[in-house]
């Protein structure tokens, strides 16, 4: 023992060093959980991309002769894969930003990179769906593959990087519902994306481009707010994730659903509306873990 | 131990650095394995296998061998006793390190 310890035991000076190394220990071991978390973000991503790029070309492109609607409606469905995807990707990025990872500049720059090079593709296959619907189904499937391959390989590195780090952490011990707002924003949240799927039809006119863009515009207007979307994701656990993944595929498939089928579109997008609707709903009720600060 | 000094709550099985070291990385309801613990602490494999003994005897961790993939792991888990016992002497720790003078 140094002549920082009486007797076995340490001076304030010790305790204190003790004390700051135990702080840096806690902090990597944290760094390292997160970069597990950022493997399932980056995953869970690339699924988001993937699947949005495919509604994509289905909906808007290579579209069957006599079922290819006005061009309001195209833009309709093309806003319904623009809302998930955006509420996905806003959901994504508030819980990265909740890491204590603190991510190196190397590092940024790289996920940058790949994030740009999807985005291209992406703006490519919306174009496409927008503008030229008639475009052949296998070029958008191209698009889709070039789109999501800059994601697919981020997500393959990270979950690579994130097996080597040997640090787990087993189910939380305690769980608990949501906190109010967290609830209040989790069910609104899922209504509101049941409702843009409602008015997708074509029979609701001008309200399939008025309500999304309501939603672009609270997205925007109150991220990094208490109340914004990404907040919300720091409060989620594994039920809300797969209630929301849920209703992400329900709005894809809804999308294609109503660009591809001759059947009563009023009727397809009430029900795909409830069906988009009722997991976020629910899983706003239901317990998510709680974790020890 | 209200009137004693601070000291009387230090755990004799946490005075080491690397003992100390050891349950801190383990507290917040992480199970590490043994390579990743040696490379977060900075440590070889005997100094921290004897930490590790020393702490398990006390029942302040468990031990637990595994496989990712072919290569086998241990995995290590602090109990509840080492998570009771370390709270305790971060406080007492913490007390040490305000200057808390000791009891008459």
């Amino acid at each position: 023992m140094s002549d920082q310890y009486i007797n076995d035991r340490p001076q304030p000076d010790a305790a204190a060093r003790m004390l700051q190394a135990s702080d840096a220990v806690s902090i990597r071991v944290r760094e390292a959980i997160d970069t597990r978390t950022q493997a399932v973000i980056d995953a869970w991503l690339a699924v988001a991309v993937l699947l949005y790029a495919l509604a994509f070309a289905f909906s808007g492109t290579g579209l069957i002769p006599g079922i290819v609607h006005t061009p309001t409606d195209g833009l309709s469905v093309g806003f319904l894969v623009l809302s998930a995807f955006l509420a996905a990707s806003t959901l994504c990025d508030g819980l990265g930003q909740s890491l204590h990872r603190a991510k190196r500049p190397t590092v940024k720059r790289r996920r940058f990179v790949y994030g740009l090079a999807s985005v291209l593709p992406l703006l490519s296959i919306g174009y496409l769906a927008f503008f030229a619907p008639g475009a052949s189904l296998p070029v958008a499937l191209s698009v889709v593959s070039v789109a999501a391959a800059p994601v697919v390989v981020l997500a393959i590195r990270s979950a690579l990087h994130a097996k080597r780090a040997g640090v787990r952490r087993p189910e939380a011990a305690l769980s608990g519902v949501l906190s109010a707002s967290g609830r209040t924003g989790t069910a609104v949240l899922g209504l509101w994306l049941g409702a843009i799927g409602v008015v997708t039809a074509p029979a609701f006119g001008l309200a399939g481009i008025v309500v999304p863009t309501i939603f672009f515009l609270f997205l925007f207007g109150t991220r990094s707010t208490r109340i914004g979307l990404d907040r919300l994701a720091e409060d989620w656990g594994r039920t809300q994730w797969t209630a929301f993944g849920c209703s992400y595929v329900f709005t894809l498939t809804l999308s294609v659903v109503l660009a591809r089928t001759s059947w009563d579109l009023t009727v397809v997008s009430v029900v795909g509306g409830i069906l988009i609707a009722a997991p976020v709903v629910v899983a706003a009720f239901r317990p998510a873990p709680i974790w020890e600060a | 131990m209200a009137g004693l000094h601070p000291r009387h709550n230090l755990d004799d099985a946490l005075l080491t650095p690397l003992r100390f070291s050891v349950m801190a990385a383990l507290r917040a309801d992480v199970e590490i394995d043994f390579a990743t613990l040696r490379e977060l602490l900075e440590t070889d494999d005997s100094a921290l296998s004897k930490a590790i003994s020393t702490l398990s005897a006390a029942g302040y961790l468990t031990v637990r061998k595994g496989y990712v993939g072919n290569r086998p792991r241990t995995w290590l888990t602090a109990t509840a006793a080492g998570i009771a016992a370390m709270r305790i002497h971060v406080a007492a720790l913490q007390a040490i390190a305000a200057g808390l003078p000791p009891a008459p």
